[in-house]
């Protein structure tokens, strides 16, 4: 915001780490009274001392009585996180205490801050923009360390400097065009040709395109992938679960029909956090329990991001896995041959879905073939290409969204310039690439997406 | 002495130009007592500068005006001697019309049209003051100290406010060249609390065509079938007489630069901020010194006079040189100037101080309107003038303001700009100032605007049924080419093959068929007798529609939701300083502007998208409140 200076009307405070007990529980104030209310707080006079700096106080309650023995650091605007003075008191990692002070910064005037407030205010105030707040939001929640790196690299500007320069290359493509409407052939402006226009609009496409393939994996990165184990009845689902999951989580027995509902656990996988969840063997059943988990497997596989259909290599398979192949045949799966350490007597050679089908043998038992297994996953979910890991992949369906609108935008004022239509048209679709990507970076940004994006904030971030 | 005039008026106009003639008119056709003051009665309509109206995206204003019951269109379809379609080749929505006027005939017929309207008097006299009561205008005083007094003042003052004259490093007030300055109008605005600016035009010499050796230049002639700007206009009958072009060489340049340094504008004499789009012949030399060369075209100024204007060669150099340059480029080795090139500074009010309907923040019925606001162009004015002289005219009746969308007319996206961005430099109006272009093409303006004409009372009836009659004519012919078949033997199957493209299936729709980029309407129709569209210009109009329909509809889904901020408005009195949370920059500019909707306040360069997220906060805080 042009270093501007925000202003909050009030002062905000809440607890900066989570609840609980812990060694040291910080609590965050920032605001306009955020100075005076600490001084009355630490005892500390922010005016007296360094900024950004630690300093040993006596933390007192609304009575003023001298509760806990902590540390204070002044953040003096615009040099904070908020851009706002922003105050930071280290206690004992007591909830009491932290709930005590806290209630005395409020019965001094500070506000208990309202979900997402600090990162409100610092996105208000010209400290980050859209995709930034949204990364410093998944940095937060990222649940590997991969994930943590990919929201780190957005929350430090990533997709906006993967963007800005296409943006930039689509608003000056935008300029020519403008140039060649608006003055006069006489005036000697050259007007720029449909073979120009095509040739600019495709190298700025493949930039895009290339772009959005990182939302392949930036997505799953971010929002994790879901893998289901479907197949008949006694093929070994559960038993491959446990085996990849490296625990005894799901109960394994020779009855067919031993799982009823599903069951899932967590593994990463080249660093996406993956959902591995086992499925009632699809099957006919007049068992009304046993029904409804068939109906809830196939749930989870029409939602899964990929599917590891297993056969039992032991036998030759029959009319029934065929039936259950045909249902997840259409979608992302992979054709497992499990029971490798029999004797085998079915290859998988009449299962291939969408042409041929490479199949893994696999023993559920002595863990032969997982691993090779477990790569072939990681490459089935995170292809290779997209973003290079230095840039920040795209990770939310908004990102891909505004991207794919400027490729189509492109794309049409390709077609329509080579099929002879006048610059305007092709212009109109130039001009709708250019805001297309200024959404994505919050330039123009609809009051539902930020409203969307605040919510999933938590107290204290 | 004072003398009160006995007769109150519903509106007062200031300025006899082309914003002022609009405006007078356009409230006097709506019913209005209305007064016209301007310094020179026989300077009514003048055309300052080009002796032409129209040209890239102003014929799309001239078309608008006329859409809504404006004289310019019809004034040029009367005097015009010479009509082009420009940007032909560049596709139907940048399609602009442009004609050269008959410059005295064209003041005439202006005049005429003023005198021709009872209720509306016309009085030469100079306005000095605008008398202001309780915060509101209650009329004017002129320099003979007469106080007219009026419900409503419209200010059309043009360049002449403290206008300056420069030729070389002399210079002197005026209004124009030949004009008296209005040297107190504006110090009486700005003891009011307006910001007064300093901005600065200039134009050429005007030469002598008996001097002139045409047979050194390139004839150009008009259109053959030239296309009147007026909806209610169907052929331009007049004779049509051709210009001529020419080109500088190297010797004018060099004579240019030889007398750089007695030019007002690189000696610094000259403060206001020039046009940058309308440069004269010394800012392109400088400028652009690789260009071997500059195009130069002969206008002829009328038919009754010898007078012609060399359209390129705007200059203010000094005199000498000015002789000196003519006489390098070709045909103009003798060339007598009649009078000489010029540039004029002059003061002009900020726009941001006015609401969209052109009445200012500052003080309750007033307008301004025109080159006072910081635009430049006949058509530009002209377009302000009507839009004030309707509102000026509603405030006296006590009706709501009339406000154009920026996805409805052009004139919606100039006084949009002007409100919201204020002028840095003299306004021109470009296509590519709007961004729904497609939906705003010359030949759909009656579309667009006729309904609005009508009901302000603008439009005479006659008009309206006219309109209404091609309305329905192109729904129904839009219905014929979706239901009309191609037969397995029609002829345009065997048109449309050879025009290219693939084989035409039978049984398709003609509009189908007019879809392919190869097929025209009038291949449709002269294959197919019973096609025809009966009310001229439909049929185009349908082909358009049907060819682009994509194009139109994404532009007009886009438009639809934009429309949405427009419609969240602030009360007049928002408290934009106490807004919580808006950094200092942003407020400034918010209270600088004071923006009607969150629809403007988003397009102030500046206002972040954060800040209209507090604003949109706060409008509803307000509104809980109130509640
Ligand atoms: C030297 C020059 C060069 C120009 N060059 C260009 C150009 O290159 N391109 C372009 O598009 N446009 C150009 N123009 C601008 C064009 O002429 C104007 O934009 C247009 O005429 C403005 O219309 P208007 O109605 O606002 O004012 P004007 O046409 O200037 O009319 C103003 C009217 O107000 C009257 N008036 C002024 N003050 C008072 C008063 N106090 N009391 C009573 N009456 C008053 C005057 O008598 C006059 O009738 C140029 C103008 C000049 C003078
Ligand atoms: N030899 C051998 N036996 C296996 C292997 N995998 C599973 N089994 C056995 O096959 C039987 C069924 O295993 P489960 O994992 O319960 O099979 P499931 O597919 O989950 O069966 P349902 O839950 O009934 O659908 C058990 O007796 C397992 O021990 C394997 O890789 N090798
Ligand atoms: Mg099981």
């Amino acid at each position: 915001m042009e270093g501007g200076r925000f202003r909050g009307e009030s002062t905000i405070v809440a607890p900066a780490t989570p609840p609980g007990a812990g060694a040291v529980s910080i609590l965050r104030l920032s605001g306009p009274d955020a100075f005076p209310l600490a001084r009355r707080l630490t005892g500390v006079d922010p005016a007296a001392h360094p900024p950004r700096t630690l300093s040993r106080c006596g933390i007192r309650n609304a009575s003023g009585a001298e509760i806990d023995s902590g540390l204070a650091v002044f953040f003096p605007e615009p040099h904070s996180f908020t851009g706002e003075d922003v105050v930071e008191i280290h206690l004992h990692g007591n909830p009491i205490l932290v709930e005590e002070v806290a209630a005395a910064a409020c019965a001094l005037g500070a506000v208990p801050a309202a979900p997402g407030e600090f990162s409100r205010r610092a996105f208000f105030n010209g400290k980050m923009d859209l995709t930034q707040a949204e990364g410093l939001c998944d940095l937060i929640a990222a649940r590997t360390a991969a994930s943590a790196r990919a929201a780190l690299r957005q929350l430090n500007g990533g997709i906006r400097a993967a963007i800005s320069p296409l943006r930039e290359r689509i608003r000056n493509l935008l300029v020519l065009l403008e140039a060649s409407i608006d003055f006069p052939e006489e005036e000697g402006i050259a007007p720029i040709s449909a073979v120009e226009l095509i040739e600019r609009v495709s190298e700025i496409n493949g930039s895009l395109s290339r772009f959005l393939e990182s939302y392949e994996r930036g997505h799953l990165l971010r929002d994790g992938a879901t893998v289901a184990i479907a197949g008949v009845a006694n093929v070994g689902k559960s038993r491959l679960l446990n085996r990849l999951l490296g625990e005894e989580r799901a109960i394994v027995t020779e009855t067919p029909g031993t799982t009823r509902d599903y069951l899932s656990g967590e593994l990463v996988l080249s660093g996406i956090p993956v959902r591995l969840v086992d499925t009632a063997g699809l099957r006919e059943t007049e068992d009304p329990v046993e029904r409804e988990g068939v109906a809830r497997s196939r749930r989870i596989v029409a939602e899964a991001d990929l599917t590891l259909f297993l056969l039992d290599g032991s036998r030759a398979a029959h009319d029934g896995d065929r039936r259950a192949y045909d249902e997840i045949a259409s979608r992302p799966h992979l054709l497992l041959l499990n029971k490798c350490d029999l004797p085998p007597s079915e290859n998988g050679g009449d299962f291939h879905g969408e042409g041929k089908r490479k199949t893994f043998p696999v023993s559920a038992k002595t863990g032969e073939g997982t691993d090779a297994l477990l790569r072939e996953m990681a490459r089935e979910l995170a292809p290779e290409g997209g973003a290079t890991l230095s840039e920040a992949p795209m990770t939310r369906l908004r990102h891909a969204a505004a991207v794919r609108r400027a490729v189509e935008a492109l794309s049409r004022a390709s077609r329509s310039a080579g099929e002879g239509m006048s610059l305007e048209f092709p212009a109109a679709d130039v001009r709708e690439a250019a805001d297309a990507l200024s959404e994505l970076t919050g330039e123009i940004a609809p009051e539902e997406v930020l409203d969307a994006i605040f919510s999933s904030f938590c107290i204290g971030k | 002495m004072t003398y009160e005039y006995p007769t109150e008026y519903d509106v007062i106009v200031v300025g006899g130009g082309h914003a002022g003639c609009e405006a007078a008119l356009a409230a006097a056709r709506m019913g209005c007592r209305t007064l016209l003051l301007t310094i020179n009665a026989d300077a009514i309509g003048l055309m300052s500068c080009n002796p032409a109206i129209g040209g890239l995206a102003k014929g799309h204003l001239v078309r608008e005006i006329d859409a809504l019951g404006g004289e310019m269109a019809k004034a040029i379809d009367a005097t015009g001697i010479q009509f082009r379609q420009l940007n032909t080749s560049k596709g139907p929505a940048v399609r602009s019309s442009r004609a050269q006027a008959d410059k005295q005939r064209y003041r005439l017929w202006m005049k005429q049209a003023l005198e021709s309207v009872y209720g509306l008097d016309v009085k030469q006299a100079m306005a000095d003051a605008v008398l202001v009561e309780g915060g509101k205008a209650v009329g004017v005083e002129t320099n003979l100290k007469v106080r007219y007094r009026g419900k409503t003042v419209v200010l059309c003052t043009g360049t002449f406010l403290k206008g300056l004259v420069h030729i070389g490093l002399v210079n002197f007030p005026a209004g124009r060249a030949g004009d008296f300055p209005s040297m107190k109008l504006s110090d009486s605005l700005r003891t009011l609390g307006f910001t007064v600016g300093r901005l600065k035009t200039g134009t050429t010499p005007r030469l002598d065509g008996k001097t002139i050796d045409f047979s050194r230049t390139i004839r150009q002639d008009g259109d053959a079938e030239p296309v009147p700007f007026s909806f209610e206009n169907s052929k331009i009958t007049r004779p049509q007489i051709p210009c001529y072009m020419t080109y500088t060489s190297a010797a004018t340049h060099a004579a240019i630069r030889s007398g750089l340094s007695r030019s007002p504008l690189y000696s610094g004499v000259i403060q206001g901020i020039g046009p940058r789009y309308c440069p004269s012949i010394e800012d392109k030399v400088v400028r652009f010194s690789e260009k071997e060369r500059h195009q130069v075209f002969l206008e002829p100024e009328g038919l009754s006079t010898a007078e012609y204007y060399p359209n390129g060669v705007s200059t203010s150099l000094p005199y000498d040189i000015q002789v000196k340059m003519l006489r390098t480029i070709p045909g103009l080795e003798r060339v007598e100037i009649v009078r000489p090139g010029y540039a004029i500074e002059y003061d002009f009010v900020d726009p941001v101080q006015l609401h969209p309907s052109l009445e200012t923040k500052i003080v309750e019925n007033l307008f301004h309107a025109g080159q006072i606001n910081g635009t430049s162009g006949y058509e530009e004015a002209a377009a302000q003038g009507i839009v004030a002289g309707i509102n000026a005219a509603g405030k006296a009746k006590g009706l709501p303001p009339v406000v154009l969308g920026r996805a409805e007319a052009y004139i919606g996206v100039l006084i949009d700009d002007l409100v919201t961005k204020g002028a840095q430099e003299p306004y021109r109006m470009f296509t590519s100032r709007a961004e729904y272009r497609l939906l705003l093409r010359e030949d759909n303006a009656d579309l667009r605007l006729s309904d609005t004409g009508y009901r302000v009372g603008l439009l005479p009836e006659g008009r309206y049924r006219q309109f209404l009659r091609k309305r329905e004519g192109l729904v129904d012919f839009v219905r014929r080419l979706e239901e009309t078949r191609v037969a397995h033997d029609a002829p345009i199957r065997r048109l449309a093959e050879a025009a290219g493209g693939g084989p035409v299936r039978t049984g398709i729709s003609y509009a189908e068929l007019l879809r392919r980029p190869e097929v025209t309407v009038g291949m449709l129709l002269s294959c197919d007798g019973g096609l025809a569209a009966g009310v001229p210009g439909v049929a185009q109009q349908a082909e358009l529609a049907i060819k682009y329909e994509g194009y139109i509809r994404r532009q007009e889904e886009e438009a639809k939701k934009i429309r949405k901020y427009e419609e969240m408005r602030f009360p007049h009195d928002f408290p934009f300083e106490g807004v919580y949370g808006l950094s200092t920059e942003v407020r400034d500019k918010l209270v600088r502007v004071r923006p009607a909707s969150i629809g403007q306040a988003q397009r102030i360069p500046g206002v972040t998208p954060a800040a209209v997220a507090l604003l949109l906060v706060a409008l509803k805080k307000g509104k809980t409140r109130s509640r």
